[in-house]
């Protein structure tokens, strides 16, 4: 190039120089395509580890609040199961805010969902998600319900978390 | 290149096909190396192993939680029928007599019977049989909720022991299985009412779904053809004609379900030694009495045809054997017993019950087979 301009009288246009700023703008490209996967790979992998993490914990939740008992050895899951049959839905939907919320509120947020055997939706207990929330299904149990015919409720467990920082910092360190 | 150009250098196009050439390359082999997310990411086969414990919790506490409401539901029904329970035979509506009887729908516990002009006084009901039949009770209830988990529980596997104040204690025979590498089904998301549509078998995932053993037998329970809760286990040759019978069904457009099968000699002996539910020991103490509801497996294949591995109690998909109607029964009949490719029926019916069918040479079988029917007692 420099043999060029001092050589070349005629001046040097901006298509010699075209390859060079075509290639540069490729390379660009290409880092910055590495960048976006490489990212994405790293949420993807955090997210895959982070949800049966999150599996393991919503299920230790869940079966011991269930497995409460009350003073007549009554567990939760049994009185769910009454108060449900007996139409008082407002009465699960507290106790259900009042133990999950000092549970998850401090890690994450959290939806409860109670489905029948149909999967009709009776009671969604909210714990605080946005609409555009990355809500995931972590966990769920079922209890049975007594009825005129055995049945079923399926208590379902939903998180969204922020990842934990560290996850990023190890990265960058 | 440049020296003897005095024009200038012109856009160099092989340049620019290169450096794509090249990106794309590194594209490629980053994108394919062994960088990219595994499926299974590191951890993930010791997480199915903690989610197979999960799944065992959630079926103990459901069993748990399911034997409370049915020892609520079992007291209930005994107080109602007077303390006792008959047992119904393979689900019939057909009762292995009180011996009192019933006055005005409720059973008899004492009776004064008046003959040849004297009077004669009979206590019918032993208090001794209320944990008997509270098991049995216990035990149909149960087995009810069981059925209805969406996992697949072992019924009737329960051995009861009563302890201080009405307190059970139910000792499994079969464990809970749960494939650790199966991967898990998802939950059930859907709103939209499930069609079950009887879909023709796949040999080759029934040869997943499915386990054979050195002694020829085949173990289909879990599988389609298997009702829930029920173990069933049938010789190769056996297997082979039920899934014949389930092909036909499939053409009615309906599906098989074997709800008892091959029974070892000591599940048999068990039953007649009254360590089931059913008690028939403690029931009918008398042995000639007894072997009127449950066979002497001291008889072998012949007397206990269940011993041989070539038998089925089946009905149609999603009925029990009171549900089935006698128009249901006929079908039944008829698929069962079509023919194979050497004009053999594929089974034949016990005659006295419905859904009792033989093949493969039993001596029931063969019997029909001589006599050119289809039914034989």
């Amino acid at each position: 190039m420099r043999y060029k301009i001092s050589k070349n009288k005629k001046g040097i246009g901006i298509d010699d120089a075209l390859p060079l700023i075509v290639f540069i703008l490729i390379a660009a490209f290409v880092i910055f395509v590495f960048r976006i996967y490489d990212s994405t790979k790293l949420d993807k992998t955090i997210k895959s580890i982070q949800q049966p993490k999150d599996e393991m914990y919503g299920h230790e939740i869940l079966i011991n609040y269930l497995s409460q008992t009350d003073s007549k050895g009554n567990s939760k899951a049994k009185i769910i199961s009454e108060l449900y049959v007996g139409g008082e839905y407002d009465q699960i939907s507290i106790d259900l805010q009042a133990y999950f919320k000092s549970k998850l509120e401090p890690i994450a947020r959290w939806d409860i969902d109670i489905v029948t055997v149909y999967n009709e939706n009776v009671l969604s207990v909210k714990g605080g998600f946005s609409p555009n929330a990355d809500k995931r299904f972590i966990n769920s149990i079922k209890i049975p319900i007594n009825s005129q015919k055995p049945n079923y409720l399926s208590i379902r467990l939903f998180m969204s978390r922020d990842l934990p920082i560290d996850f990023y910092s190890a990265k960058v360190g | 290149m440049l020296r003897r150009n005095k024009k200038g250098i012109g856009l160099e196009w092989y340049m620019l096909i290169v450096a794509v050439f090249i990106g794309f390359t590194t594209f490629f082999v980053y994108h394919f190396s062994g960088q990219k997310i595994m499926d299974n990411f590191i951890g993930d086969y010791q997480f199915s192993i903690l989610r197979s414990v999960q799944e065992s919790e959630k079926t103990l506490f459901y069993v748990d939680q399911s034997a409370q409401y049915s020892l609520e539901q079992s007291v209930y029904d005994l107080a109602n029928s007077g303390g006792v329970s008959e047992i119904e035979i393979s689900d019939e509506e057909n009762f292995a007599g009180y011996e009192c009887g019933k006055y005005n729908d409720a059973y008899v516990w004492y009776q004064v019977i008046k003959k040849d002009g004297k009077y004669d006084a009979q206590e019918c009901f032993d208090e001794k049989s209320a944990e008997t039949n509270l098991a049995y009770t216990f035990n149909r209830n149960l087995d009810n909720y069981l059925v209805s988990y969406p996992g697949n529980i072992p019924t009737d596997n329960y051995k009861y022991e009563f302890k201080n104040n009405l307190e059970i204690i139910g000792l499994a025979a079969l464990p809970v299985y749960i494939n650790i590498f199966k991967k898990e089904i998802p939950e059930d998301f859907s709103t939209e009412a499930r069609e079950i549509k009887p879909k023709p078998l796949d040999a080759k995932q029934l040869d997943k779904d499915t386990t054979k053993n050195s002694e020829g037998f085949r173990d289909f329970t879990g599988t389609d053809l298997c009702a829930k809760g029920s173990r069933c286990v049938l010789k190769e040759n056996a297997f082979q004609q039920l899934v014949k019978a389930q092909d036909a069904a499939v053409k009615k457009g309906i599906s098989l379900e074997v709800y008892s099968a091959y029974r070892s000699s000591e599940q048999q002996q068990a039953l007649w030694n009254g360590d089931t539910p059913e008690k028939y020991a403690d029931r009918y103490k008398d042995p000639t009495v007894r072997i009127k509801y449950v066979c002497d497996p001291k008889g072998g294949e012949i007397k206990c045809p269940h011993l041989s591995g070539n038998v089925v109690d089946i009905r149609l998909k999603g009925k029990t054997t009171k549900t089935m109607n006698s128009a249901e029964w006929n079908i039944l009949y008829s698929i069962m017993t079509s023919a194979d490719s050497n004009k053999q029926p594929l089974w034949v019916k016990y005659s006295n019950e419905p859904w009792h069918f033989e093949c493969c040479n039993t001596p029931r079988y063969s019997r029909a087979i001589e006599k050119g029917v289809t039914s034989i007692v």
